[in-house]
C-alpha cells in the first residue's frame, strides 16, 4: 500500500516538474515522429535504386539526389529533436535547482532535518541531474515507440497485407514486451545502482574511518572485507542480471526472427515457391526490398526504450531522494496549508522596513500539525532591552521559538509588532534587526577579514580590531597573521571557542539589536563555554536577547526565563524567581 | 602490485584484458551477425528476383540454404548481444572491485596526517567525489575501447568483402572509412577533451560554492548576504549549461560529420561499383552480380549502426581523464609528501617478549603548522608501569598532543623517542605496535561484533573477545544481542548508545597489547562508580606498561601514580 502510494507520489511530482515544459518536449516528439516518413521516403528511394542495379540500369539520378536529400534532412530532424530535448532538460534542471535553493532559503536553519550540508548540496547538483536521462530520451521515446511501428505498418501494408500482417501479429506483443523489458530492465538498473551504492558505501565507511584502521594495523583486513563484499555483490547481481536481460533477450530474438521471416516470405515469394501461392508472386522486387529495409525500423524504437529504462529508473531514485526537501513548506505547516504561491512570501510586495521592536506580542501561536504541535504558545511578549533564557530538554520547541522569529516556519496565529499588526509574511524583515548565533560557528574558509566582512563589506581595520578585542580574540590573531589568519574549512585553525568569538564578533559589527542564540555553547568543552558565556553576558547589554540552552550554567545575567517542554511554552518568570525552582548543579 | 602507481587508462584495460577481450569478441560476433543479416537478407531477396519463377523448376536456386542461414544468422545475433551483455557487466564489477581496492590499499599507506586533511567530518563530500570518480572510470573502456574497437573491426571486415567482391570500390570506401574511424575522431578529440575538463571544473567549483553558502546559509540570511550568493550560483549555473551546450553541439557536429560521411560512402560504392555491373566487356566472373552489389550496400548502411556510438567518444574520453586526474592528484600529491617524512628503518618491535619500554620527550612542542601556544618545551620522561592523568585546559592543544605522542602527527619542534629510538624513524606499523591511542570520536565499520573487534588481532580467539568485553564492562549489553558476537552492528545493524560505543572501541584497543596506551576522554558519559571500576581494570590491564589518560573530570584514584599538567 504505502509502497504504491509512494511509487504515484514520486510519478506524480515528476510530471509536475515537467508539466511546464511539456509542449516544448513535444514538439521534440514530434521532431522525431517526422523523421519517420522521411525514412520511411528515403528507403523507398533505396529500393528504387537497387531495383534498377538489378536490372543492369544505372540508378537514375533523382533516386541517388532523393534519397541523399532525405537523408540529410532526417539527419537535421533528428538532431533537432536532440538539441531541443537537451535544452528542456537543461532549463528544467536550472529552474528546479533555484526552487531548491528558494526552498533552502525559507527554510534557513531549519533545513538540518533534510540532511547535512553535503548531503543537501548533493541533492541539489547530482539528483537533480538525474532526471535528465528522463526528461531528454526516455520521455520523446514513449511517442516514437508507438508512432513509429504505426506508420511503418501501414507503408508495409500499401505493398503487401501479408507481411503487415506478420509485423502487426507481433504488435499485441508489444505492449507485452514493454510490461515485461520494464519490469525486468528496471528490476537490472535498480539492482546496478543498488550495487553501485552499497559498495560504494561500504568503501565509504573503510576511508573515513581509515586513520583508525592504521591505528589498529588493520588495513590488511579491511582490504579483505572490502574483497569480500564486492565479490559477493558481484555474484548477487549477476544472477539478477543474467534473468532481467533474458526479456530484452527475447524481444531481440523476434526481432531478428522476424526480419528472417519477412526476407524467406518475400524471397519465397519471389521464386513462386510459397506453399500457398505456387507459382505467383505476390510482392515484386522493389516493394520486397523495401519491406525487409523497414522491417528492422519496425522494433528499432522498442529496442531504444529497452535500453533508456536505466534513465526512469535513475530518475525515479532521485525524485524519491528529492521529494522530502521539496515538500518542505508544505510538511512543516501540516495543519494550515500556507499560501500556495510563493509570491506571498517574496518581499517585494512588502514594505522594505519594520519599525523597531519595542515590543512583540505573540498569541495563539500554533506551528505544525494541531493536533501534535512543534511549537505552540498561548501568549508571549518579548520586550526591547530584555534578556530571556529559552530553557527545556533538547527537542522542546527552543530552537524552532529562534527559527519562527527569524522568520524561517510557517504557523498560524496573530502578532503584533509595537501594537500593531503583524503579518507572518513580514515577519522575514524582522531579520534586519536579529543577529543569529548557531551552535557551531558558520565561517566561510578564508580570512579573518572575509568573515569580518561577511557582516560589513566595508568595515574598516580599526573596527575590526576592536570587534575583535572586544570577544578577546585579538590577542591570540596577533600571534598569527592578525586579520589575514585563514580559517580553514569547518573553522580549522581555530578551537571551538575562538570559532564562536569570531561569529560573536561579526554580530557586533553590524550592531544588530536583537540577539537570537541558538545553543551558542553546546558544542564547547565546560571552560570555554563559561568564557563564551560571560563574554555574552558584557557585551549583550542592552539588547534584546533569546538565548536557547538544554542547561542553567552561568546564566544567571539573564533577566527572564522561558520554559518550553514537548512545544508548549510552559512559563514565563523572572530569573530569579525560576533559579529557586530549579537547582543550579556545580 | 605496484603500490605508489598512479591510474593509468590504459590499466584499466589491461587489469581485465580476458573479460573486455571476451566482451569484445562476442560483442563483434553480434555486429557482424547484425550486418550479415540485413546484408544476405537483401542479397537472398535479390537473386531471388533475379532468377525468378522459373529457377525451381530448373533446380539452379537452393532456396533452403539461405533460409537456414538467414535463420542462423538471426539466432547468433541474439544470443551473441545476450553474452555480451552479461560479460562487459561482469567485467565492468570487476573492474570496480579492483579500481576500490587498489585506491584503498594506496589511500591506507599515506601518512596519518595527510590521511586526517582527506577524512576530517567535514570531507564526507570530498569521499563521496572520490567514489563517484572511481565508478566514471569504466566509461574509458565501455564508451571508448570497445566501440571503436568494433567499428574498426567492422570496417575492416566491409573492406575486406569489398576487396573480394568488388575491388574497383576499394578504394573510395577505405579513404571513407579512414575518415570515419581515425582523422574525423582525432580532429576532435582535442576540443572534447577540453570541453569535458572545462564542465567538470565548472561543477566542481559550483559544487564548492554551493557547499559553503550552505553552511553559511543562516548567517548570510540574516545578514542580508544570501541573494548575492544565491545569484552567484546561478551565474555559474548559467556556465555550466553554457558547457554543456557546446559539449552537445560538438557530439551533434561529430554525428553530423559521420552521418555525411556515410552517405558519401554509400554513393562512392554504388558509382564506382557500378561498371563492374554494367560493363558487357568484363567476362563473367569478373562481372558484378547485382545481387550482390545490392548486398554490399545494404552492409555499409549496417555500418553506420556500429559507427553511430562513436559520437560520444570524445565526451567520455573528456570524462574519464578528468576522473583520472582528479584521482591521482587526491592520491599521489599526498603520496609525495608522505616520502619526505618517512625514513624507512624497521623497528624491532619486541613487545611482549620485551614489555620493557620507556617514552621520552625532548624539548618536545606539540602543534600543526605553528607550535602551541603558551606551552613550554616539555621534557618527560615515562617508564613501565606509570600510570598517568593529563590535565589539560580545554583550548591547550591536548588532542593534538596526544596525537603527537602516537606518531601520528609529526611534532612541530623536538622529539618523541621510544626505547631512545626517535618515533620519527621508527615505520608506522611498528609504531603502532608499540602506542595505541583512542580518540575522542569513536568508529565502528558495519561488521559484525567479532569482526569489528578482530580489526585489532585477526587471530584472536572467541574467549579473548569476551575477555575484553567484559573487562570494559559490555558482557550485559552483548548478552542482550541474540546471535551473540555474530551481532552486525552500525547503521543497518543494533545501535550502541554514546557510552557502550566508547567503551567498544576501548575494548577494540585493548585487543593490540601495546605497551604504551594513551586514551581520550575514556570516561565521558560514564559516571563516577563506572568510571572509577573501568579505571581500575585498565589500569590493572596495562599494568606493566605506560597508560596515559586524558581528561576532565575530576578523577581521584589510586590507580594514578603520576598527574601531569598542562598549563599556559
Amino acid at each position: 500500500m504505502r509502497t504504491s502510494s509512494q511509487h504515484s507520489l514520486r510519478q506524480s511530482l515528476l510530471q509536475q516538474w515537467l508539466r511546464p515544459y511539456r509542449s516544448q518536449l513535444a514538439i521534440s516528439a514530434l521532431l522525431a515522429a517526422l523523421s519517420v516518413p522521411l525514412l520511411i521516403a528515403q528507403l523507398w528511394w533505396l529500393a528504387d535504386i537497387a531495383a534498377s542495379l538489378l536490372q543492369h540500369q544505372p540508378p537514375p539520378l533523382a533516386s541517388w539526389l532523393g534519397f541523399a536529400a532525405l537523408f540529410v534532412l532526417r539527419q537535421l530532424l533528428l538532431s533537432g529533436k536532440e538539441l531541443l530535448a537537451q535544452q528542456v532538460s537543461r532549463e528544467l534542471r536550472r529552474q528546479l535547482r533555484q526552487q531548491l535553493l528558494q526552498k533552502l532559503e525559507l527554510l534557513g536553519p531549519a533545513r538540518q532535518r533534510f540532511g547535512a550540508d553535503g548531503s543537501l548540496s548533493t541533492l541539489i547538483t547530482e539528483q537533480v541531474d538525474a532526471l535528465d536521462g528522463y526528461i531528454s530520451r526516455y520521455w520523446p521515446q514513449l511517442v516514437q515507440v508507438v508512432v513509429a511501428p504505426l506508420l511503418i505498418a501501414i507503408a508495409v501494408g500499401w505493398h503487401s497485407l501479408f507481411a503487415a500482417a506478420l509485423l502487426l501479429c507481433t504488435a499485441p506483443l508489444v505492449p507485452l514486451f514493454m510490461v515485461l523489458v520494464g519490469r525486468e530492465a528496471s528490476k537490472a538498473s535498480q539492482q546496478q545502482l543498488q550495487v553501485l551504492s552499497r559498495m560504494g558505501g561500504r568503501l565509504y565507511i573503510f576511508l573515513q574511518g581509515l586513520p583508525l584502521l592504521k591505528r589498529l594495523n588493520a588495513t590488511g583486513v579491511a582490504a579483505e572485507h572490502l574483497q569480500g563484499a564486492a565479490e559477493r555483490y558481484q555474484k548477487s547481481t549477476m544472477q539478477v542480471l543474467r534473468l532481467a536481460f533474458l526479456s530484452t533477450a527475447v524481444l531481440e530474438l523476434f526481432t531478428s526472427l522476424a526480419i528472417a521471416l519477412v526476407a524467406l516470405y518475400l524471397g519465397l515469394g519471389l521464386l513462386g515457391e510459397l506453399p500457398w501461392l505456387k507459382q505467383q508472386v505476390p510482392v515484386l522486387y522493389q516493394p520486397a526490398l523495401f519491406i525487409l529495409l523497414l522491417a528492422p525500423e519496425f522494433y528499432q524504437p522498442l529496442r531504444q526504450l529497452g535500453n533508456d529504462y536505466h534513465a526512469k529508473a535513475q530518475a525515479q531514485a532521485a525524485t524519491l531522494n528529492l521529494t522530502p526537501l521539496w515538500q518542505a513548506d508544505t510538511l512543516s505547516a501540516d495543519s494550515p496549508p500556507v499560501s500556495e504561491t510563493p509570491a506571498a512570501t517574496t518581499p517585494a510586495a512588502l514594505p522594505a522596513m519594520l519599525p523597531e521592536l519595542t515590543t512583540l506580542s505573540l498569541h495563539q501561536i500554533v506551528i505544525g500539525n494541531p493536533a501534535a504541535p512543534r511549537l505552540q504558545i498561548e501568549q508571549l511578549q518579548l520586550h526591547q532591552g530584555k534578556r530571556y533564557l529559552l530553557q527545556g530538554p533538547s527537542g522542546c520547541g527552543k530552537s524552532t521559538l529562534l527559527q519562527l522569529l527569524a522568520g524561517f516556519i510557517p504557523g498560524s496565529g496573530q502578532m503584533w509588532l509595537n501594537q500593531q499588526s503583524l503579518e507572518w509574511a513580514e515577519l522575514p524583515l524582522l531579520r534586519q534587526q536579529m543577529g543569529y548565533l548557531t551552535q557551531q560557528a558558520e565561517l566561510w574558509p578564508g580570512t579573518v577579514a572575509d568573515n569580518l566582512q561577511l557582516a560589513k563589506p566595508d568595515a574598516s581595520t580599526i573596527q575590526m580590531q576592536a570587534v575583535l578585542q572586544q570577544v578577546g580574540l585579538w590577542h591570540f590573531l596577533q600571534q598569527q597573521q592578525g586579520l589575514e589568519t585563514v580559517v580553514g574549512e569547518d573553522g580549522r585553525g581555530l578551537s571551538g571557542g575562538q570559532q564562536q568569538r569570531l561569529a560573536l564578533a561579526r554580530l557586533l559589527l553590524q550592531e544588530k539589536a536583537i540577539w537570537l542564540l541558538d545553543e551558542p555553547v553546546a558544542e564547547l568543552d565546560a571552560d570555554s563555554a563559561a568564557q563564551i558565556c560571560a563574554l555574552l553576558a558584557e557585551l549583550s547589554i542592552g539588547k534584546t536577547v533569546l538565548f536557547a540552552s538544554h542547561q542553567w550554567h552561568h546564566l544567571c545575567w539573564l533577566d527572564q526565563v522561558l520554559s518550553l517542554e514537548n512545544g508548549v511554552l510552559l512559563a514565563n518568570r523572572a530569573f530569579a524567581n525560576a533559579g529557586l525552582l530549579q537547582q543550579e548543579p556545580g | 602490485m605496484k603500490p605508489n602507481s598512479s591510474i593509468r587508462l590504459r590499466d584499466l584495460w589491461r587489469a581485465h584484458a580476458v573479460g573486455w577481450s571476451f566482451s569484445y569478441l562476442l560483442g563483434a560476433i553480434t555486429l557482424v551477425c547484425t550486418v550479415l543479416l540485413l546484408a544476405f537478407s537483401g542479397w537472398f531477396i535479390s537473386a531471388a528476383a533475379l532468377a525468378g519463377v522459373a529457377a525451381i523448376q530448373a533446380g539452379s536456386f537452393n532456396y533452403l540454404r539461405p533460409g537456414a542461414v538467414i535463420r542462423f544468422f538471426a539466432i547468433f545475433r541474439t544470443a551473441g548481444r545476450y553474452a555480451e551483455r552479461l560479460q562487459s557487466h561482469h567485467t565492468v564489477l570487476s573492474l570496480l572491485k579492483t579500481l576500490r581496492l587498489q585506491s584503498f590499499r594506496q589511500l591506507s599507506q599515506q601518512s596519518s596526517l595527510q590521511l586526517s586533511l582527506l577524512v576530517r567530518p567535514g570531507s564526507a563530500d570530498l569521499l563521496q567525489r572520490l567514489i563517484a570518480d572511481l565508478d566514471l572510470l569504466d566509461q574509458f573502456p565501455l564508451k571508448v575501447l570497445l566501440p571503436w574497437g568494433w567499428a574498426a573491426l567492422a570496417g575492416f571486415g566491409y573492406l575486406l568483402a569489398l576487396w573480394l567482391l568488388a575491388p574497383a570500390a576499394l578504394p573510395g570506401a577505405a579513404l571513407i572509412l579512414l575518415l570515419l574511424l581515425l582523422i574525423w575522431p582525432l580532429l576532435l578529440v582535442r576540443l572534447g577533451i577540453r570541453l569535458a575538463r572545462q564542465e567538470v571544473q565548472a561543477q566542481s567549483a559550483r559544487r564548492e560554492h554551493l557547499l559553503n553558502a550552505l553552511q553559511l546559509l543562516t548567517t548570510l540570511l540574516m545578514f542580508g548576504r544570501w541573494p548575492a550568493s544565491s545569484q552567484l550560483l546561478q551565474q555559474q549555473d548559467l556556465q555550466i549549461e553554457q558547457q554543456q551546450r557546446k559539449l552537445q553541439y560538438l557530439m551533434l557536429g561529430a554525428q553530423a560529420g559521420s552521418q555525411m560521411l556515410l552517405l558519401a560512402g554509400l554513393i562512392s560504392i554504388g558509382i564506382n561499383a557500378m561498371p563492374l555491373l554494367l560493363d558487357p566487356s568484363l567476362s563473367a566472373d569478373q562481372q558484378l552480380h547485382p545481387a550482390v552489389l545490392v548486398a554490399l550496400l545494404l552492409g555499409w548502411l549496417g555500418l553506420a549502426e556500429i559507427i553511430a556510438p562513436l559520437s560520444q567518444l570524445q565526451s567520455a574520453l573528456g570524462y574519464s581523464l578528468a576522473a583520472r586526474d582528479r584521482l591521482n592528484q587526491l592520491m599521489l600529491a599526498q603520496d609525495t609528501a608522505s616520502h619526505t617524512r618517512l625514513i624507512p628503518l624497521p623497528a624491532a618491535p619486541e613487545h611482549g617478549t620485551e614489555p620493557i619500554c620507556s617514552l621520552q620527550l625532548h624539548a618536545l612542542q606539540p602543534g600543526f603548522l605553528q607550535p602551541l601556544s603558551g606551552l613550554p618545551l616539555l621534557e618527560l620522561q615515562f617508564q613501565p608501569g606509570d600510570c598517568v592523568l593529563l590535565h589539560a585546559p580545554s583550548g591547550a592543544g591536548k588532542s593534538c598532543l596526544l596525537l603527537t605522542l602516537a606518531g601520528d602527527l609529526a611534532p612541530h619542534s623536538g622529539t618523541v623517542t621510544i626505547n631512545d629510538q626517535p618515533l620519527s624513524q621508527i615505520d608506522p606499523s611498528s609504531q603502532h605496535q608499540l602506542i595505541g591511542l583512542l580518540a575522542q570520536r569513536p568508529q565502528l565499520f558495519q561488521l559484525t561484533i567479532a569482526a569489528e573487534l578482530r580489526l585489532a588481532k585477526p587471530t584472536a580467539s572467541d574467549a579473548e573477545l569476551l575477555e575484553v568485553l567484559e573487562l570494559t564492562g559490555l558482557t550485559p549489553w552483548l548478552q542482550k544481542q541474540q546471535t551473540g558476537l555474530a551481532t552486525l552492528l552500525g547503521e543497518y545493524g543494533v545501535g550502541l548508545s554514546g557510552g557502550e560505543l566508547r567503551r567498544f572501541a576501548l575494548a577494540r584497543l585493548l585487543l593490540l597489547k601495546t605497551p604504551i596506551l594513551l586514551l581520550d576522554e575514556p570516561f565521558a558519559g560514564l559516571d563516577q562508580h563506572n568510571a572509577d571500576q573501568l579505571l581500575s581494570r585498565v589500569a590493572h590491564w596495562q599494568r606493566h606498561g605506560i597508560l596515559i589518560i586524558a581528561s576532565h573530570q575530576q578523577l581521584q584514584h589510586p590507580a594514578f601514580n603520576r598527574h601531569w599538567r598542562l598549563t599556559d
